[in-house]
């Protein structure tokens, strides 16, 4: 299945990568690895060290948030778009914690 | 003159400092990594290298390195887990060892990586995260991690490392295996009978001229240890209060140690609202109020546990960050202070050396 992954600004701006990339998957998981093969450095930004979907990165597939953010085993289907998007909760944690986050 | 070299960690980014004028004058580079919270960042002292543990709430803790001063970074290998389980939620702590192309790295989730390719890759010390111990091992309000190591600089088998909520422990076979360090640190949120498990340690150094001593400042109290921290001497009883994060040696002296008391674990703020740092010149049977210049009254920020920096001169440089952003220095080891930077995000490290002309290698 080809499907077109679009990368958020929030994303892009840290990393020299394209907005929109074309892979190659019949799941999230597949495409996102595709995506990772092509730019490496993607990895450690949209996944933690067991390869589950970081804890405020978001994947749509379409309109819909994916369902299963440890395996990514949702579906794709030709033509689908996939968005990769900063959860807004990330930054109300930050930014709204005390020194208690530090000490 | 003495001249000095600055790392200034943010919430925000990190700013580079260099002195002028006898280290009254400062020029800064940065905001580097703006947006990132920076960690923590050191100077290797053999390389000149600059490492940065770079964190982001979105995208995840990497390391990045510089090895022109800070004019240009590129991202280091990060040390990562992979029992499919555990994921890198920060790097708390780069300590240069004694061996070339050797580092450590102090992580949370607790544990200790090393790198012996100059930071290219990194391996887990998987004996000290399986410690027996470990299972006592809790998170403290910033999460459960290591964040003070020392490598003995005549020995690079003799590592000692501190960390919350875990204690300390020293290796003398460069990692391969631990043991407790804990006897005698206060631990009044375990039970009597538990003391010795995992002890809150705040900041910890080994001082590089005397083997065998130690300094501490503990989630209770401030200690010193003579022995490699098989015995520790509470040493704080005099001061405004046991409780405190940053902690500072004077690399030439051994009897010299500085803290900056907080009133309690409860409210985390200086007595009183008035900042200030203790310095002992006698191994802690004494103590000086060094406050002229910081704030007396008011003032209701913290100092992380890394936002307390020398830089080996003499007369020593101190550096001090508030989790309020100012940045305060002094040329005469804590006699007087000035603020030099405000209006900072919150200070999570500060690092400093003494320069020799020039910020890299």
């Amino acid at each position: 299945m080809s499907v077109e992954i679009r990368m958020a600004r929030g994303l892009r701006v840290h990393l020299d990568v394209p907005e929109r990339v074309e892979v190659e998957g019949v799941t999230a998981r597949e495409a996102i690895d595709a995506l990772i093969e092509i730019h490496p450095p993607l990895r450690r930004f949209v996944l933690d060290d067991a390869a589950r979907l970081r804890q405020h990165v978001n994947i749509y597939i379409n309109d819909e948030l994916i369902n299963d953010r440890k395996q990514l085993s949702d579906c794709v289907s030709e033509g689908d778009t996939l968005y990769i998007l900063p959860a807004v909760s990330g930054g109300a944690v930050n930014e709204m914690g005390s020194e208690q986050e530090r000490i | 003159m003495n001249e000095a070299g600055l790392l200034v960690s943010t919430r925000k980014g990190l700013l580079i400092g260099t002195s002028s004028a006898g280290r009254t004058r400062w020029d800064w580079s940065g905001l580097h990594f703006e947006g990132w919270m920076v960690d923590y960042s050191v100077r290797d002292p053999r390389t000149g290298t600059i490492w940065c543990a770079a964190n982001h709430f979105q995208w995840g803790a990497r390391l990045h390195r510089s090895d022109d001063g800070g004019e240009t970074w590129r991202e280091a290998g990060t040390p990562e887990f992979t029992d499919g389980e555990t994921s890198l939620e920060g790097i708390w702590t780069i300590q240069p060892g004694a061996v070339d192309g050797v580092l450590y790295a102090g992580v949370m989730p607790g544990a200790l990586f090393v790198s012996e390719d100059d930071g290219e890759s990194w391996r887990l010390l998987e004996s000290l995260s399986s410690h027996p111990y470990s299972e006592h091992w809790m998170p403290g309000a910033a999460g459960l991690m290591f964040h003070h190591v020392g490598i003995d600089p005549e020995d690079p088998s003799r590592i000692i490392v501190g960390g919350s909520a875990t204690g300390v422990f020293a290796s003398y076979d460069g990692g391969a295996s631990w043991e407790t360090r804990n006897a005698g640190i206060r631990s009044d949120h375990m039970p009597p009978e538990m003391q010795e498990f995992a002890p809150c340690v705040h900041s910890l150094f080994a001082h590089p001229k005397q083997r065998g001593r130690l300094w501490q400042q503990g989630h209770f109290g401030q200690y010193r240890s003579d022995d490699d921290g098989e015995t520790w001497v509470e040493v704080g009883q005099d001061l405004p209060g046991e409780f405190g994060f940053a902690s500072a040696i004077d690399p030439e002296k051994p009897d010299t140690c500085f803290f900056v008391p907080m009133n309690s674990d409860q409210a985390r703020m200086p007595r009183g609202g008035a900042l200030a740092v203790y310095r002992t010149q006698d191994a802690g049977a004494s103590w000086t109020k060094l406050s002229s210049g910081l704030p007396q009254s008011g003032f209701h920020q913290v100092v992380y546990r890394q936002a307390l920096a020398q830089d080996g001169a003499d007369p020593l440089g101190l550096y001090m960050g508030s989790s309020g952003g100012e940045l305060y220095s002094s040329n005469d080891a804590g006699e007087q202070w000035d603020l030099i930077l405000d209006h900072l995000a919150p200070i999570t490290a500060v690092r400093a050396w003494r320069l020799d002309g020039r910020l890299e290698a």
